[in-house]
């Protein structure tokens, strides 16, 4: 029996009442005083992921029924298929209820699914109703999570609430970042949103990796290779080298070999100990393409998804991390908003403050260790004048657009973060004078695209001012 | 008291005269006056500047231990130089400072072509010949990394190759940082005498008897012909011997200028120098006594003449300088401090006119900005430099001090061929 045809059969279950007796079973487990409990199954609707030929003929058990309409109210998803995936996180993303809970009957929902129905019988479903229950009754004492700037973060307290987890990180080898947050499925960027949360102190970070990137697209799906440092060839041949003591030969080991063993090749001594007559101290690649010699080959990364090469030291790192609740966290979701800390919505790919001034910081080395040219852009809005005179929804608002009208001049490799009244770009091989031509193109733009008169301060830093915004930022 | 000696030594016929003296007449005045005399007049009628050939394909070869923090700036200096596109070749040697990292990132934006590095530290010689294999260029010119290059110094140091006997060409070294202390204004005079002067003197005479370490210029034939360098310490002085005795010239280029910072304590000074000294011992009477020996094939003239040139001057002069200091206390009593006054007196005049002649045929007129300087060093040299010699020397020949030197590796060392 196919989990469709599972479905299918329950859904056309005549014998009610084993479900209802079911039901009534679970019922008499519960906790007396858990009203939640006593309202999922007494009165639950369950959102049915299964396909449209199902739809007409899903039945009502009770009180207990399933709805395939996305939009109406729902307490519970199903989702059958594999198929039903990218439906899910499109849904999610718009749903009223984003948080449910989620009965998969596959494994493919990875941590998001509450409970993966193996055996798709009448008591297997509702023994999966019954186990959710206490995530439920989480779920209920919670207010809804509203559309806007906060539903993401206020999504993923909710998941790490609900479910009593913390929200791992993963490894995620289909995409470029190569991790990810299975808990937050449907959550598009979810990291960003993290790590706002924790620079917040509404989440508590826990190491998990540091991946290296790749410069020209930011992906993580990078190879290490080994490669000539002339000509980035792989064709590398790697030979010892032998010293001889007494005359102050070293050479290649080829070079000493015969067949007798290791003979000088300059004053025709054989070696005969190690440590007394020779030693070997070291080894030499050679190239097979240019014929360059080294110490070392380069260790570099190749990418997966442009094929840009990166060089090892000079690549940049992201950290991920895992993450627990914090009590602020659980205070911020028992609200129902976020506090405050500027009018980034998240999900906008800006950067975390950390991981900014983590990535600023490699440009600045590569600046003074290579001479490449970088910059800061720092744009300061006059949120006190703009919200005197067009109220703080007004203002939020506003800056918001601004914001999305600014980045929309900043390159791929320019890195951005939103700052509490403002935002700042770490400028990629732009120099002072560059980064002053991109902020005055940005103020042009937006004194032709934002209908309010916006007080807007641009400043552009550079070399050790760098250092002194990124301590005046982050603190540190 | 002053007036007697006045009178006395009025009073000298020539023969007191010379017994008085002997020491200054058979050793000082030669090497002050008849050379000093015999070069001033010859840069008087200086040739013109030789230029580079660029035909030459030019390898500069670089070891070095723990060289990390001047290695970028030394390999940025020779890329300045007026004779480009020559290969570099930088081995390091063992080093446990940061060098392997400055080194490979220099090759990875390809300012230096090959960068080579052993884990453990096998000597300079051994660094170098495992430079020699992977350098490109006919001529390769070898330099300590902690020194520093006049733009045309490359130029000026392969453009005597252009006659095909030269095997090696030692460059100019002049002392970088002079003002550090008296002792490196001391050695800035020195440096200027014994080798801006002095190998002139030898160059003239077709004697040059090293390409110093610190920076020379080796026809890569004649370096693979005679097997590379040999282990050390004074390994460049080895290299030189072994090239003349396989018949190469080896020629001193007085415009291929090279900086170089010196010992700025009197402990470091003396380390340095008795180094220096037990080489003298070790390769120059032990390992190439042979030299002299007329009925060797190689035997040649003026390789004898200017190893006995060395000798003379180097080992016997300043022996016997305390010979003569002790022959004075015990022949002339207390009157022997008037005639070390007096000697005294000579050394400063004798070097004073020394340094303005090496300062003008170096054409580095600044540095007569050391001239009130020369006293103390005529002195320092006289009395100390030449007690540290004498006590190398004597080290050398009795206990064989050289192989226990820490410029090489002790392991390597033990099992180098004694001489």
């Amino acid at each position: 029996m196919s989990k469709s045809e599972a479905v299918n059969a329950y859904a056309i279950y005549e014998t009610q009442d084993a479900v209802q007796g079911a039901v009534t079973a679970a019922n008499s487990a519960r906790p007396k005083d858990s009203s939640a409990h006593a309202k999922i199954l007494d009165d639950a609707k369950i959102l049915c992921f299964a396909p449209e030929r199902l739809a007409a003929s899903l039945p009502t058990f009770g009180r207990l029924r399933f709805v395939t309409d996305r939009a109406s109210h729902f307490d519970l998803i199903i989702a059958e298929t594999e198929d039903d995936i990218g439906d899910f996180e499109t849904f999610v993303a718009q749903s009223g209820n984003p948080a449910a809970p989620l009965i998969a009957f596959s494994q493919d929902f990875g941590e998001r699914a509450d409970f993966v129905l193996k055996d798709p019988s009448p008591n297997a479903l509702v023994s999966a109703i019954t186990s959710l229950l206490p995530i439920y009754a989480r779920l209920v004492e919670l207010p809804a999570i509203p559309r806007g700037v906060d539903r993401n973060g206020l999504l993923a307290l909710s998941l790490a609430y609900t479910r009593e987890r913390k929200i791992g990180a993963e490894w995620r080898p289909e995409h470029a970042e190569a991790i990810g947050y299975p808990l937050l499925r449907g959550m598009d960027n979810p990291r960003p949103v993290l790590e706002r949360l924790a620079d917040a102190g509404l989440l508590e970070r826990q190491f998990c990796q540091r991946l290296h990137l790749c410069r020209h697209c930011n992906s993580s799906r990078i190879f290490a290779r080994e490669v000539c440092i002339s000509c980035r060839s792989s064709n590398l041949t790697e030979s010892a080298l032998v010293h001889h003591y007494a005359c102050g030969t070293q050479a290649s080991q080829t070079d000493f070999e015969q067949r007798e063993g290791y003979v000088c090749p300059k004053c025709n001594k054989k070696l005969r100990h190690y440590g007394v007559d020779y030693d070997k101290p070291g080894a030499v690649f050679s190239c097979g393409c240019c014929g360059a010699s080294m110490a070392e080959p380069d260790v570099g990364f190749t990418c997966s998804g442009c094929g840009g090469y990166t060089c090892g030291e000079e690549s940049e790192t992201r950290d991920w991390y895992h993450y627990s609740l914090l009590p602020d966290g659980l205070a911020a979701l028992r609200a129902g908003k976020l506090p405050r800390t500027g009018f980034d919505d998240g999900q906008s790919g800006r950067l975390s403050l950390r991981d900014f001034k983590l990535i600023t910081q490699s440009r600045l080395r590569d600046m003074r260790r290579h001479g490449r040219p970088m910059s800061v852009l720092k744009l300061d809005f006059d949120t006190a004048d703009l919200e005197e005179r067009i109220g703080r929804r007004g203002m939020l608002n506003v800056c918001a657009f601004a914001l999305e009208i600014a980045v929309q001049d900043f390159h791929e490799s320019d890195v951005t973060t939103s700052l509490p009244r403002g935002l700042a770009v770490c400028l990629a091989d732009t120099d002072a004078a560059g980064a002053a031509d991109v902020g005055e193109g940005i103020m042009a733009k937006l004194r032709a695209a934002v209908g309010v008169t916006m007080n807007i301060d641009t400043k552009v830093f550079e070399g050790e001012q760098i250092d002194g915004l990124l301590k005046e930022l982050c603190g540190c | 008291m002053l007036s007697d000696s006045v009178s006395l030594f009025s009073e000298l016929s020539l023969p007191m005269f010379l017994a008085m003296f002997w020491h200054a007449v058979i050793f000082e005045i030669p090497r002050f006056f008849v050379s000093v005399l015999v070069v001033a007049g010859a840069r008087c009628m200086r040739p013109p500047r030789l230029q580079g050939q660029r035909s030459h394909k030019i390898s500069i070869l670089l070891p070095g231990h723990n060289e990390g923090a001047s290695l970028r700036k030394t390999v940025e200096g020779l890329r300045e130089q007026t004779l480009g596109d020559a290969q570099m070749v930088v081995v390091d040697d063992g080093s446990t400072d940061d060098m392997a990292t400055v080194g490979r990132q220099l090759q990875r934006e390809g300012t230096v072509q090959c960068f080579l590095s052993t884990g453990l530290r096998g000597g300079k010689s051994a660094a170098a010949n495992l430079g020699l294999i992977h350098t490109s260029g006919d001529i390769i010119i070898i330099a300590d990394i902690d020194t520093s290059f006049d733009r045309d110094a490359i130029e000026q140091i392969v453009a005597p190759f252009s006659d095909p006997r030269v095997g090696a060409v030692s460059g100019n070294i002049a002392v970088r940082n002079k003002r550090a202390s008296l002792l490196s204004r001391f050695q800035a005079i020195q440096y200027l005498q014994s080798i801006s002067l002095g190998r002139m003197v030898t160059n003239m005479l077709d004697t040059v008897f090293i390409a110093s370490g610190a920076f020379a210029a080796f026809r890569k034939e004649a370096l693979v012909s005679i097997g590379g360098w040999e282990v050390g310490p004074g390994e460049d002085a080895d290299i030189t011997i072994k090239l003349r005795r396989a018949g190469w010239a080896v020629r001193f280029q007085p415009d291929a200028w090279a900086l170089t910072d010196v010992p700025e304590t009197l402990g470091a000074l003396v380390r340095q120098r008795l180094r220096w000294n037990r080489s003298l011992i070790r390769i120059r009477v032990r390992k190439f006594r042979g030299m002299f020996n007329p009925f060797l094939p190689n035997f040649s003239l003026k390789n004898v003449l200017g190893t006995a040139d060395i000798l003379f001057f180097q080992a016997l002069l300043p022996a016997g300088f305390f010979v003569y200091l002790i022959w004075l206390f015990g022949y002339y009593g207390v009157f022997a401090w008037t005639i070390i006054l007096v000697v005294s007196m000579a050394y400063i005049i004798a070097s004073t006119v020394s340094f303005i002649a090496a300062v003008s045929v170096a054409g580095h007129y600044g540095d007569l900005r050391l001239l009130p300087y020369v006293p103390g060093y005529a002195l320092f040299n006289a009395y100390v430099l030449r007690a540290v010699s004498v006590y190398a020397y004597l080290d050398e020949l009795m206990f064989r001090k050289s192989y226990q030197d820490t410029y090489v590796p002790s392991r390597v060392l033990k099992q180098a061929d004694k001489f």
